[in-house]
């Protein structure tokens, strides 16, 4: 561990911290599992982290220890206890890099938020990256080495490190998830020379392997595709999702929302073809349900009308190949092949990882040919590593010629696709798994050493457009785990270094200062210091390229999927991703933004189909696929295209922990090497048994009656136009929902002279991603209740998506709306409490007093927007000690009985008053982010002050599109919402039927 | 029919209906009644059927405590639906006892002579729903051991409850109700307890019912002042018959959810809890009468009188339904007339169907004497009565909960067992109290009693004697 022996006082607390002396000679003053320091976090061994970390922070202000340096992203004068700081680091998933804050309190982290200095971010998060901070905390996380299955210690695994020396030519193979650390990256490289004829191979279930070869053959070169939606006036996606799962999903959703503003007329247009609703399908203005086999033929087709009709040159497509597929795609292709050849240099065709290399290959040329290189998407050439694959791997482990395997992350033994046995490949090798948790992997490995988390250990990143990223600890390792570059350092170095060194290293070589630290050179001091602070070291981004399209595009088929030949399509999971958040109790019980799904997947299958095949909501089916098969509950979706099934990974796993454990169910058992995303040849069968699943809307199947009344109340709710009819009558919107006599208040009007909170939420450009719902979830300690409490109705959620299907089941548009508590000046609930408990504050929040609740939720039963969540039972009782360390010591935890609801983030808006205060001047308008608003990528939720008539929410209460959600009950909610403006084609809107007449009342 | 001797409802505009049968004098009322208390042998089916309830009563508890350590969450409740079966009891019971207080206070005033031999029964079982009902709002809470902020007592908070609330109303409402209508009950049972003390042959029979009798004598004195009081008892009690209720419904009528904020409520409210009330003493008396040999004093006239009731409040809460539906249209808001259309054909169509059966459909045939005289027809149609009854508050309450203005948040709620068991325990103590006062109170009541009979009347001054009056007698007589 620490060399740094000259600092006696470090010395002591990184013994507090953890050493493995140290926990050595704990075990011993207190045998008999006293404080049992090892399998389980004690409140004295909490109390000593704490202090250590405490100390850690505190050291900083007077001394530059060699090792642990937390530089603050926001310094304040030493340490203040009780004041929570932040600190720049990066989260990396898959191939997704964010730049991140995480907010520390008292030396425990508790909250992650965008960088809003880092572009790819700009202060904006995603679902996961929010999320990772619970799983820090998980109880389940492995505590200590395993050799056999039995309990070892990190010597022992050092002391058989060495044994690695005498390793066969070839005798080792690496296995690694999408890693884009720099670092790592040099060590494998290093590692591949040591050992001749070692390899490296990698496995990541959800990947962009299409898309790659697809740039491998318009460009001959590897590249990262690099998007500017904001410049984009005309956006076809195929099957893409480019608002959520492209790595820069939140650039891509700024730009879009840029690119969406109906007060200046600046209206771009979406058209999205998919299988399965996803939110940019939700957020299309022309969205086709198409069949993932058959979206090739709709780029074929799409091609084929901008070379034939639109005079758009491709020479590097095959123009027989395109001829002959010209007649192949929907009825409006004309109509938007049109469109885009109007927006030469302004559109952008993106096409999905589930297609073929081929398509991708033709996508390219086709945003050459229209111009949009260098204006909507550039190309950035990159130095790809040359891994192997997980096929590659179990043959060589199948053939012998593997001695020892070292597994870094991840769980092969369950994530691999079903004609792939890596559990039984891999016991033909010793096996190294380090993993945070002890998985199906590490259950079968010889040896299992406990990884740290990204927030306990040094380490760096590449974001998508080449930033250097770095990655800094804010705790020490809770459970002693070591990092990626700690173990492989053991492999590498004759000397074992820290992640800390190698880390540093890195950026020495990377900042050009060579390949080793100099000493004692404050430049390059004051250049890691500032890259830590910053999070990523500036200007290390690079510029996308123009890059001429050079390979041929020639072939390509429909395939049309069937009854007897149904369409499997295998995407990754909005809340367990592959299978890595399976036991992130926020994510499983975050509702999918859809289907409103938690704890679950389903297989989701068209309302057609559901007719056709008689299975319904909830009925278990069986799916099978080339003699694999595996039986699931059905979930029926409106807008599926008709012949597909989409079923979503990462379920199902036996070896999850306490959170995890009977989750859903395992789809990898349908993925096969050739088909990683799907494939045609789907049979579904009904086996008459019904399955529970826990739906956070529509709990129930509706009835006729009940579903007529939706589709007549929607309109008035979510209130919405086209461009068109916004510019003839920019207040359309108040002429919609329930007509009401003049609203009169029973009581005198209170006036609100001070500050007066409100918010304003976009629904032009509110995607649904559920960022917000991840933001006020860990920002406000919102209890998690489980799957059995969410199917009766009691989920805790603040905020919540209210999501609405308009139209033909079989084609609906979609509708997003966040509603959380509005505040309401006349409020309902404030009424109707016998014991005054909830109340109006000065500035018109209307609050919970949480310590003088009865619970005799009549205010709930009052509320219009039932945005009131009641603690059925003490939801925090059996949250253990570590779990506790994720709370948020600002925001009240509720006790059972209790009303709670949204408030407006009040401890922000407390803290920014303190600040105005001592700066002795008023609150700005700015000053005041709360966390749903702080997260949110299209910058939907403005929060401000109404009295200040030049805030941002005053501008948007003023504008034409702003209205009041149930405006005819009076209650002069303080959130309020802007109409959504869509942008349809006229000709298409023209010819498609389901469009019409859904905004007449 | 007009043979039997203990049908007494033919109508004979000639002369008053015998209002007791069977030849008894005020000596034999007084043995008839006393007895029960204290001479005849408890009857085997009293043990079998209290084991019963008091079994029922301690699953209650066992409930109660298992909600209190555990959580309000052990009910169904959810969401939208925060007020589910815990406030449907309430309602009922509470509406159930209206019958007493409106036989006893009432048609005391209204100078009903037959309500003497069931006032005091109908009196019980007021006390007993309101106990039953009393119980409900107070385990409904979150935080059951913060209940009494409820109440404006001085706390650390210096706070007051909120004024505003019709839960609060609620407190004052029921509590005014519960207070004076026991205190009514007492007070008319004073005499009584004085026989059964006098009478009492061992020693704690003795000292319970003297001191229960607060030392009357029977004296003039007592006499008068104890008339005075049950009058002025009876002016108390008559509003608050009436106020009850509305001001329950109030909880319903004055939030804004759609099916609960209409104004028809208080009257509406009020029919029900009669009509649910009477339905009550019906199905209690049917059997109490059977089993102890009171049907010279609970006749088929009174059986009859109270079903006319039935028809009359049941016809009124039909009504109600009709305006109701009428209104949601008429009204022109859009989320009401849904309220109602969703009532009747939505998820809960069951049980709205159900209520429509048991409460309009039920009483309207009791338009015909046949079956307003048939004792297991009546019986029958009691218990159809407090089935629809309990179901119209179930209806009221969850579906117009469970899909309010959003449809996000609609939902359905599903009742757990401890919602059931909870329920069937409260139905156990209360019966559980009407069989102990069977046991051992005046269940009839005799100084009353003893005032409608012909030896009342029609005999010059010698033979009126001290104790046997009671003043429900014309002035006239005694001037003569």
């Amino acid at each position: 561990m620490s060399e740094n022996k000259n600092n006696k006082h470090w010395r002591s607390l990184e013994q507090l911290a953890d050493s493995d002396k140290f926990r050595e000679q704990l075990e011993n003053e207190f045998p008999g599992g006293i404080d049992t320091p090892v399998s389980g976090l004690s409140r004295r061994r909490f109390m000593q982290i704490m202090s250590a970390s405490v100390a850690m922070t505190t050291l900083v202000g007077c001394r530059w220890p060699e090792e642990k340096i937390v530089p603050f992203a926001k310094r304040p004068e030493g340490f203040k206890p009780g004041t929570p700081v932040q600190f720049a680091t990066a989260f990396e998933m898959g191939h997704n890099v964010l730049g991140v804050l995480a907010t520390s309190y008292d030396g425990r982290p508790i909250k992650i938020e965008g960088n809003p200095d880092f572009a790819l971010s700009n202060g904006a998060t995603n679902t996961f990256a929010q999320a990772s901070v619970l799983n820090l905390y998980d109880s389940d996380r492995s505590r200590e080495v395993l050799h056999d299955g039995n309990s070892a210690s990190w010597d022992e695994f050092a002391e058989y490190a060495k044994t690695f020396k005498g390793l066969k030519k070839g005798g080792l193979a690496v296995l690694t998830g999408a890693t884009t650390s720099p670092s790592v990256k040099t060590q494998l490289q290093k590692l591949s020379k040591r050992y001749k004829g070692s390899k490296v191979y990698k496995w990541e279930p959800v990947c962009r392997a299409n898309e790659m070869q697809g740039a491998m053959q318009s460009f001959g070169t590897p590249v990262k595709t690099q998007l500017d939606l904001s410049k984009a006036k005309v956006v076809v996606d195929f099957n893409a999702n480019t608002l959520q799962d492209h790595p820069t999903a939140l650039q891509n959703s700024k730009g879009f929302a840029k690119g969406r503003d109906p007060e200046s007329g600046h209206m771009n247009r979406l058209y999205v073809f998919e299988n399965s609703f996803t939110i940019t399908g939700g957020m299309a203005d022309h969205r086709f349900p198409t069949h993932a086999s058959e979206i090739e033929a709709e780029v074929w087709a799409l091609a084929a009308d901008l070379v034939f009709n639109n005079g758009i040159n491709m020479p590097t497509v095959d123009r027989h190949h395109l001829k002959k597929n010209h007649h192949l795609g929907n009825e409006h292709i004309g109509a938007i092949a049109k469109d885009l050849a109007h927006n030469k240099g302004h559109s952008l065709i993106q096409v999905g990882t589930d297609q073929p290399a081929e398509i991708h290959a033709l996508c390219n040329a086709m945003n050459e040919a229209l111009g949009n290189q260098g204006s909507t998407i550039s190309y950035l050439p990159f130095d790809k590593p040359e891994f192997g694959t997980v096929k590659e791997l179990t043959a060589e482990l199948d053939a012998g010629n593997i001695n020892t395997l070292l597994i870094l992350g991840g769980d092969p033994a369950y994530n691999t696709p079903a004609d792939i046995n890596f559990a039984e490949s891999m016991s033909k090798a010793t096996t190294i798994h380090l993993s945070e948790k002890v998985n199906a992997t590490s259950k079968l490995a010889n040896w299992h050493v406990p990884q740290t988390h990204y927030l306990e250990s040094w380490g760096d990143a590449m974001a998508w457009d080449g930033t250097w990223m770095s990655v800094q600890p804010l705790i020490e390792p809770l459970f002693g785990g070591k990092a990626v570059t700690e173990i492989l350092s053991l492999f590498v170095n004759r000397k074992p270094k820290t992640s800390f060194d190698v880390a540093r290293e890195s950026f020495c070589s990377m900042a050009g200062f060579g390949r080793r630290i100099p000493k004692d050179n404050p430049v390059f001091e004051k250049k890691w210091r500032e890259y830590v602070h910053a999070g990523f070291y500036a200007g290390s981004n690079q510029a996308g390229q123009k890059l001429a399209v050079t390979g041929t595009v020639k072939t390509g088929k429909r395939i049309s999927p069937d009854a007897g030949n149904l369409e499997l399509s295998i995407v990754r999971d909005q809340s367990v991703y592959d299978g890595r958040f399976i036991d992130n109790a926020w994510l499983q019980e975050m509702p999918d933004f859809m289907t409103k799904l938690t704890w679950d997947n389903a297989a989701i299958i068209s309302p057609a189909l559901s007719k056709e095949t008689g299975l319904k909501h909830e009925d278990m089916a069986k799916l099978s696929i080339d003699g694999r098969t595996i039986e699931m509950p059905i979930y029926v979706l409106p807008g599926q295209a008709h012949y597909s099934v989409t079923v979503n990974l990462g379920y199902g796993q036996e070896s999850a922990g306490a959170v995890g454990k009977g989750s859903g169910f395992n789809t990898y058992q349908l993925m096969s090497w050739g088909a990683l995303s799907g494939a045609t040849g789907l049979q579904l069968e009904k086996i008459g048994k019904k399955y529970t699943l826990a739906i956070t809307q529509d709990h129930h199947a509706i009835d006729e009656s009940g579903a007529a009344e939706i589709q007549k109340r929607v309109p008035g709710l979510v209130r919405e136009g086209d461009i068109e009819q916004y510019k003839n009558d920019p207040h359309f919107v108040d002429h919609m929902g329930v007509h009401s006599p003049p609203l009169n208040s029973l009581w005198k009007e209170k006036e609100y002279t001070g500050y007066k909170w409100g918010m304003a939420v976009d629904l032009s450009v509110c995607t649904g991603c559920n960022a917000c719902l991840m933001g006020c979830q860990s920002e406000n300690n919102i209890a998690v209740v489980g799957k059995d409490e969410v199917s009766r109705g009691r989920e805790m959620a603040w905020l919540r998506l209210d999501r609405y299907f308009l139209g033909d089941e079989d084609d609906p548009k979609c509708t997003q709306q966040p509603i959380n508590c509005a505040q309401c000046e006349l409020a309902p609930c404030e009424e109707v409490c016998p014991v005054a408990a909830t109340m109006h504050t000065e500035e018109g929040l209307n609050t919970m007093v949480y310590n003088r609740c009865v619970g005799t939720r009549y205010c709930s039963n009052n509320c219009p927007y039932k945005v009131r969540r009641f603690n059925w039972f003490n939801n925090f009782e059996d949250m253990t000690e570590t779990q506790k360390l994720v709370l948020n010591p600002e925001v009240t935890v509720r006790a059972r009985g209790v009303m709670e609801k949204c408030t407006f983030c009040v401890q922000r808006i407390e803290s920014a008053r303190i600040e105005s205060r001592v700066e002795g001047r008023d609150i700005r308008d700015g000053d005041i982010t709360p966390a749903c608003g702080q997260t949110c990528p299209t910058d939907a939720i403005v929060f401000g002050d109404l009295n200040d008539k030049d805030s941002r929410v005053s501008k948007l209460r003023e504008a034409n599109r702003s209205y009041d959600l149930l405006n005819y009950l009076n209650l002069k909610p303080r959130t309020f919402y802007m109409a959504r403006i869509r942008n349809p084609n006229p000709e298409i809107e023209g010819l498609a039927s389901s469009d019409s007449g859904h905004n007449e009342h | 029919m007009v043979n039997d001797p203990l049908n007494n409802t033919a109508d004979d505009p000639t002369k008053p209906t015998e209002l007791v049968l069977g030849g008894h004098t005020f000596t034999t009322v007084t043995e008839k009644v006393s007895d029960i208390v204290l001479e005849r042998k408890t009857p085997r089916a009293w043990y079998i059927a209290f084991a019963f309830t008091s079994g029922l009563t301690a699953i209650l508890f066992a409930m109660i405590a298992y909600l209190f350590v555990t959580g309000v969450g052990v009910w169904g409740l959810n969401n939208p639906v925060s007020w589910g079966w815990a406030i449907v009891n309430f309602v009922f019971w509470v509406g159930i006892g209206h019958a007493g207080t409106l036989i006893s206070a009432i048609l005391f005033l209204l100078r009903q002579k037959w309500r003497t031999s069931i006032n005091r029964f109908a009196e019980a079982m007021t006390i007993f729903a309101v106990i039953c009902a009393g119980i409900f709002p107070g385990i409904h809470v979150g935080r059951v051991w913060l209940v009494w902020w409820l109440f404006p007592i001085p706390n650390y908070q210096a706070m007051w409850p909120n004024f505003r609330s019709p839960l609060l109303w609620d407190v004052f409402a029921v509590g005014t109700y519960a207070t004076v209508s026991l205190l009514f009950w007492y007070t008319g049972m004073v005499p009584d307890f004085a026989t059964l003390r006098d009478r009492a042959k061992s020693k704690i029979q003795q000292i319970a019912y003297g001191t229960l009798a607060i030392g009357w004598t029977g004296s003039h004195r007592h006499w008068h002042r104890y008339e005075k009081a049950y009058l002025l008892l009876a002016g108390l009690a008559t509003p608050l018959v009436l106020s009850v209720h509305s001001v329950v419904s109030f909880d319903f009528a004055t939030a804004q959810v759609p099916g609960w904020h209409t104004s028809i409520f208080p009257p509406y409210f009020v029919a029900g809890a009669v009509f649910s009330g009477f339905a009550m003493v019906g199905t209690c008396m049917i059997p109490a009468r059977q089993w102890f040999g009171l049907k010279e004093f609970i006749t088929l006239h009174h059986l009859d009188n109270m079903n006319k009731i039935i028809l009359a409040t049941g016809s009124i809460v039909g009504f109600a339904y009709a305006t109701e539906f009428f209104i949601a249209w008429y009204g022109g808001n859009p989320n009401e007339s849904f309220a109602f259309v969703n009532r009747a054909f939505g998820p809960y169509a069951w049980a709205y169907w159900i209520m429509v059966s048991c409460n309009v459909i039920t009483p309207q045939l009791f338009w015909f004497k046949k079956i307003r005289t048939n004792v297991p027809v009546m019986f029958v149609m009691y218990i159809f009565v407090n089935i629809g009854m309990w179901f119209e508050r179930f209806v009221i309450t969850v579906t117009s909960l469970s899909r309010d203005f959003l449809p996000s948040s609609w939902d359905y709620f599903d009742p757990t067992l401890i919602d059931v068991l909870t329920f069937a325990g409260s139905f156990g103590l209360f019966f559980t109290l009407v069989l102990l006062f069977i046991r051992f109170g005046p269940i009839l009541a005799m100084a009353e009693i003893k005032t409608v009979m012909p030896d009342a009347e029609a005999h010059d001054d010698s033979h009126r004697s001290v104790g046997d009056y009671h003043g429900d007698v014309p002035e006239t007589r005694g001037d003569k």
